[in-house]
């Protein structure tokens, strides 16, 4: 990957801390992580990393999906595909998730807990993962369909 | 913790990637809160060499050797 770049900030920070495009460069923003110490403040904040551009204004804003209580500290990655985790049912990932158009192949590996053998699952025509036990003649395969995750997007 | 970047961010010259720290009661900077060990990956999509990229107090990440 000849152009592909990890650059660092070698200086201890700030309250906020930026990397300047230099003149004549084109970037695209992969990945960005960062430590915030909030040990200082007084009350809840959310971490965000921001775009600005040439003339100055802010044209997106990332903020992790959950804020940072008074005095609390995170270490934070942004990136494509981290989004938010579920906030009902305690927890594990929205299975709302979207992907953006023309997201190409989503590998997703999961562990389902379900009891006896001879399960078996497979895709249906809404984007769900079904899990169902035909071979047990399962009278309600029904309540098995489990939304692991539905796919939007140009897939 | 994470955050979900909008993917294909393309910065030209002058853009800027900030991390900021907002007020959860209403978005304005919090104070109080130092960041540090801050980094990012990147694409660049110039013809220049990645050495051009740094720039202040950012430094590139040098690769490892054969």
């Amino acid at each position: 990957m000849p152009n592909q770049a990890q650059l660092v900030f070698g200086e201890a920070g700030g309250s906020s801390v930026a990397y300047d495009v230099p003149h004549a460069q084109i970037i695209e923003l992969v990945c960005a992580t960062a430590s915030f110490d909030g040990g200082g403040s007084a009350g809840a904040w959310f971490p965000a990393v921001e775009v600005v551009s040439d003339s100055g204004h802010v044209i997106s804003r990332t903020v992790t999906p959950q804020s940072v209580p008074a005095g609390g500290s995170a270490d934070v990655t942004f990136a494509p595909f981290l989004g938010a985790v579920g906030t009902g049912g305690g927890g594990g990932f929205d299975p709302s998730t979207a992907l953006p158009f023309n997201g190409g192949e989503l590998h997703v590996h999961a562990i389902l807990d379900v009891p006896g053998d001879n399960w078996q699952t497979e895709p249906d025509a809404g984007g769900y993962v079904v899990v169902s036990a035909p071979a047990l003649g399962d009278p309600s395969p029904d309540a098995w369909v489990i939304p692991v995750l539905r796919l939007v997007g140009g897939l | 913790m994470n955050g979900a970047l909008p993917s294909g961010l393309e910065l030209g010259s002058n853009y800027s990637v900030r991390f900021v720290a907002l007020d959860a009661t209403d978005g304005s900077a919090m104070a109080g809160v130092a960041i540090g060990n801050a980094a990012i990956q990147v694409n660049n999509l110039s013809d220049s060499s990645l050495s051009d990229l740094e720039t202040g107090a950012w430094f590139l990440v040098p690769e490892k050797g054969p």
